[in-house]
C-alpha cells in the first residue's frame, strides 16, 4: 500500500477500479449519468365522481437540466389498448391516463399537460346553440296543432274510446314535470288540471271493488274499469318492438328523475344518473353498464362540456321543454290509451343520442346507427298515427342538432392546461378540477320563438377562473364582500331560492349545550334542495349521511340533527364571503359549495328554528 | 334533548361572555382550562361540521379574557372553520 497503511488502497488500484466500474453506470454521452437519475410516471384524472381518467393528453416535463419531454409523451388513452367506446368488457385498464416511465435528473421536475389546440369548443358552442334554437321553434311549430287542441278543448280532444284512460295519474304527472321543465302554455297547464280534476271525480264515482281494481288490479284491472282494450292500441305495439319484453313505463320515474340530474349540467349529478339507469330491465339497463364500465372517450368529453359549458341544461331543458308540449291529445292519437308508454323509451333514446354525439355517433359502436333505427321504427308506425311520425321528426331532428357536442367536447379537450410538480422516482399525480355546479338558463328560452340560445362557459357568478384563484387566495378575514363580484340580480337570484326556508345540519349537542343551531355566519342549504335530497335518498339515513358528507350513523344515532328555519326568522341571510369561521378550505366564492350545491350563510344568534324528523330518525 | 318537530325559540345572546379565572363562554363557544390546556370550544359554522375543539396558549385564553382578542380571533389564528 502506499502509505503502508494495510487499508488505504494504491492510487493504480483505485484507478483500475474506477475503470472497471465505470461502463455500467455512466449511461448515454448526453444524459445524466445514472445515480443522478429518477423516473417519474405520470397519473392524470378528473376530479369527479368517477374520477375518470385523463387521457391522451400531451406531456411536458421539464427537470433541472432543461425540458426532457416536450409533448412527445401522452397520457394512455383507450386506444393503446386497442379498444374503442362501449366495447366488450375487459379486465380494469388501470394504466389508462398514465405516462410510461420518464426519466429525469435528481430533484424536482415540472410536469405540465400541453394544449393542443383552441377555438373548436367556441366555434361548436355557438353551433350548438344555432341548431337547439333552431330544433325548438321547428318541433314546436309541428306540435302547435296539439297545443292549441288540448288548450281549447282539454280532454274532449281525445276521442271518448280513448277519453278514460287519461286519467291513470298522467295528468298529474305532466303538470309537476311542466312546472319544471317550463316551456308550456299557462292554458295547456290548466287543462292538465282540468283533466285530472275529471279524473279524480271518475274515480270518486266508481265502486269500491271498481277502485280496488283500478288501484291493485294492474293493467288489466283498468281495462277492466276503464272499458279500453290495451291490446287495440298502438302502445303495446310500441313497447314490443322497441324494448322487447322490458317494459320501461314502471321505470318512468327513474329515467325523469336521471333526465332531472342531466339537466343539471353537474359533473357527479350526471354520472350518478347515468349510473341509475343501469337498474332498467333487461337489455336497456346492461347498455347503460356496458357504456359506462367500458366508455372512456365519451365520458372525457361529458365530463368537460359539464364542467366548462352550459350546454347540457340547455339541450335537455330544450328537448323536455318540447316534449311537455306533446299534450295527451298528441300521445292519445298514437296510444289509444293516453298512457304515455312511449315517452320512457323516447327518452331513453334521446340520452343515448347525447353519448353517441360525443364521439360524432360512430364512435361507439354499440350505438351506431340506433337513432336512426328508432326514427326509421316510428315513422313505420306512423300510418296508423300522424303524431307517430311528428315524434319521428322530431327525434330526428334532435338527433342532428346536438352534434356539435362533439366538437365542443374535442375542443375542450385539446384546450386541457394543467401542471405539477414531482420528485424523481416518484408519480406526478395531475388531478383535473371539474366545476360542479348548475347554470340557471333563461326560461325565455323554452317556448316557441323564445330568445336565442347561448352555449357559454360556465363562469361561477360571472367570476373568471383567475378572479376565483385571487379570491381563494385571500387570506380568511381579508377576502372581498361578494357584491363587489357578483350583480345584485345574481345575489337575488341566489337567495331566492331560500324562500321556502333553510335547512342545517348541526350536532344535537350544539342545541343542548349553546341552544343555538348554529354561531353567527352559520352555513345553511335551501329547504328545497334538502327535500331533494331526502327524497333521492328514499328517506334513508345512511344515503343521506353519505350526500351530505357526514360520518356514518350521526344522524341515525341523533349525534347530529337537520334544524330548519323559516323564512320570516331568517337573520342575516346572505352570500358567503369566505370569511366566515365555517368556511373551510374547499370553499369557493359565488354561494354554490364546490360539490355545486347552493349555499348561504346567516347570523343564528337567537334565530328560532325546528328539528325535523328525518326518515325512521 | 332534542325534540323533533317542535319549534325552539332560542333567546338572543348577543355578545355576552361569562368568565371565570380558568373559563370564558361565549354565546356558542368557550375556553376552558382542562388537565393544564386551555381548550378553546366552538360550534363549527360548516355545514355538518359539529362542536370542534382546540387547544390554545395561555397567552391566547388571557388575551381573549381581556378583551385583546375575540374568538374569531382565534379562529383566524389557528386556521379553524
Amino acid at each position: 500500500m502506499a502509505d503502508g497503511s494495510p487499508q488505504t488502497p494504491a492510487p493504480s488500484a483505485v484507478a483500475a477500479q474506477a475503470r472497471a466500474g465505470a461502463p455500467a453506470a455512466q449511461g448515454d454521452m448526453d444524459r445524466i449519468c445514472l445515480p443522478c437519475a429518477g423516473l417519474i410516471r405520470v397519473e392524470a384524472c378528473y376530479r369527479d365522481a368517477w374520477t375518470t381518467p385523463l387521457t391522451n393528453a400531451c406531456v411536458r416535463v421539464e427537470d433541472s437540466t432543461g425540458v426532457v419531454v416536450d409533448g412527445a409523451v401522452r397520457t394512455e388513452p383507450l386506444i393503446a389498448h386497442g379498444l374503442k367506446d362501449g366495447d366488450a368488457p375487459t379486465a380494469p385498464l388501470t394504466t389508462m391516463g398514465t405516462t410510461p416511465p420518464i426519466e429525469v435528473a435528481q430533484g424536482t421536475s415540472e410536469v405540465t399537460l400541453v394544449p393542443q389546440g383552441a377555438g373548436e369548443a367556441d366555434a361548436g358552442m355557438g353551433d350548438l346553440g344555432a341548431a337547439l334554437a333552431g330544433f325548438r321553434d321547428d318541433a314546436l311549430v309541428k306540435l302547435q296543432p296539439y297545443v292549441l287542441e288540448w288548450e281549447a278543448r282539454g280532454l274532449l280532444s281525445i276521442p271518448e274510446a280513448r277519453f278514460r284512460g287519461v286519467g291513470k295519474g298522467l295528468s298529474a304527472w305532466y303538470q309537476g314535470e311542466a312546472d319544471f321543465w317550463g316551456g308550456v302554455s299557462d292554458r295547456a297547464v290548466a287543462a292538465y288540471q282540468n283533466a285530472q280534476n275529471w279524473h279524480d271525480a271518475y274515480v270518486a264515482r266508481q265502486s269500491p271493488f271498481e277502485q280496488g281494481m283500478m288501484q291493485y288490479g294492474g293493467p288489466f284491472g283498468a281495462i277492466a274499469v276503464y272499458g279500453t282494450s290495451l291490446v287495440e292500441t298502438a302502445a303495446e305495439t310500441v313497447s314490443d318492438w322497441i324494448s322487447g319484453a322490458d317494459d320501461l313505463a314502471a321505470y318512468i320515474a327513474t329515467i325523469m328523475a336521471a333526465m332531472r340530474d342531466l339537466a343539471s349540467g353537474t359533473v357527479d349529478l350526471m354520472e350518478a344518473a347515468l349510473d341509475s339507469l343501469r337498474a332498467l330491465p333487461g337489455e336497456t339497463g346492461r347498455l347503460f353498464a356496458q357504456l359506462i364500465d367500458n366508455g372512456q372517450d365519451w365520458i372525457e368529453r361529458l365530463v368537460l362540456i359539464a364542467s366548462e359549458t352550459n350546454a347540457f341544461e340547455y339541450v335537455f331543458h330544450v328537448f323536455m321543454a318540447v316534449a311537455m308540449n306533446m299534450t295527451p291529445n298528441f300521445w292519445a292519437e298514437m296510444a289509444g290509451v293516453v298512457s304515455g308508454f312511449l315517452l320512457p323509451e323516447v327518452l331513453i333514446e334521446i340520452i343515448l343520442a347525447v353519448i353517441a354525439a360525443f364521439t360524432g355517433g360512430g364512435g361507439i359502436a354499440l350505438l351506431a346507427g340506433r337513432l336512426a333505427t328508432f326514427v326509421a321504427k316510428l315513422r313505420g308506425l306512423a300510418v296508423k298515427a300522424k303524431s307517430l311520425g311528428v315524434l319521428a321528426s322530431i327525434v330526428e331532428a334532435f338527433g342532428k342538432a346536438i352534434t356539435a357536442l362533439g366538437k365542443i367536447g374535442k375542443g375542450l379537450h385539446d384546450e386541457i392546461e394543467a401542471f405539477t410538480r414531482a420528485g424523481a422516482d416518484g408519480v406526478a399525480r395531475i388531478r383535473h378540477r371539474v366545476n360542479q355546479y348548475k347554470v340557471e338558463i333563461d326560461p325565455n328560452t323554452l317556448g316557441m320563438n323564445g330568445g336565442n340560445i347561448r352555449i357559454t362557459r360556465k363562469r361561477r357568478a360571472g367570476l373568471t377562473d383567475e378572479k376565483i384563484k385571487e379570491i381563494v387566495g385571500t387570506p380568511k378575514g381579508q377576502r372581498p364582500d361578494p357584491s363587489t363580484y357578483m350583480s345584485k340580480a345574481e345575489i337575488d337570484e341566489h337567495l331566492a331560492k331560500f324562500d321556502d326556508g333553510a335547512v342545517r345540519v348541526t350536532p344535537a349537542s350544539a342545541i343542548d349545550q349553546y341552544g343555538t343551531a348554529g354561531p353567527p355566519g352559520g352555513f345553511v342549504m335551501p329547504k328545497s334542495e334538502f327535500d331533494n335530497l331526502v327524497q333521492k335518498s328514499g328517506g334513508n339515513l345512511a344515503n343521506i349521511e353519505k350526500r351530505l358528507g357526514l360520518d356514518a350513523g350521526s344522524l341515525s344515532n341523533g349525534e347530529m340533527v337537520a334544524v330548519r328555519i323559516d323564512p320570516e326568522d331568517f337573520n342575516g341571510l346572505r352570500i358567503p364571503s369566505g370569511n366566515e369561521l365555517g368556511a373551510n378550505s374547499h370553499w369557493l366564492p359565488g354561494g354554490y359549495t364546490s360539490g355545486g350545491a347552493p349555499e348561504a350563510v346567516m347570523d343564528f344568534d337567537g334565530v328560532p328554528f325546528e328539528v325535523m324528523k328525518i326518515g325512521n330518525q | 334533548m332534542v325534540e323533533f318537530g317542535k319549534k325552539i325559540y332560542p333567546p338572543k345572546k348577543g355578545a355576552t361572555v361569562e368568565k371565570t379565572d380558568t373559563s370564558i363562554k361565549g354565546p356558542h363557544w368557550s375556553i376552558t382550562l382542562i388537565d393544564g390546556k386551555y381548550v378553546y370550544e366552538y360550534v363549527s359554522g360548516s355545514h355538518g361540521g359539529g362542536i370542534k375543539r382546540h387547544v390554545v396558549s395561555k397567552e391566547d385564553f388571557e388575551a381573549v379574557h381581556a378583551g385583546r382578542m375575540t374568538d374569531y380571533d382565534l379562529a383566524l389564528k389557528y386556521d379553524l372553520s
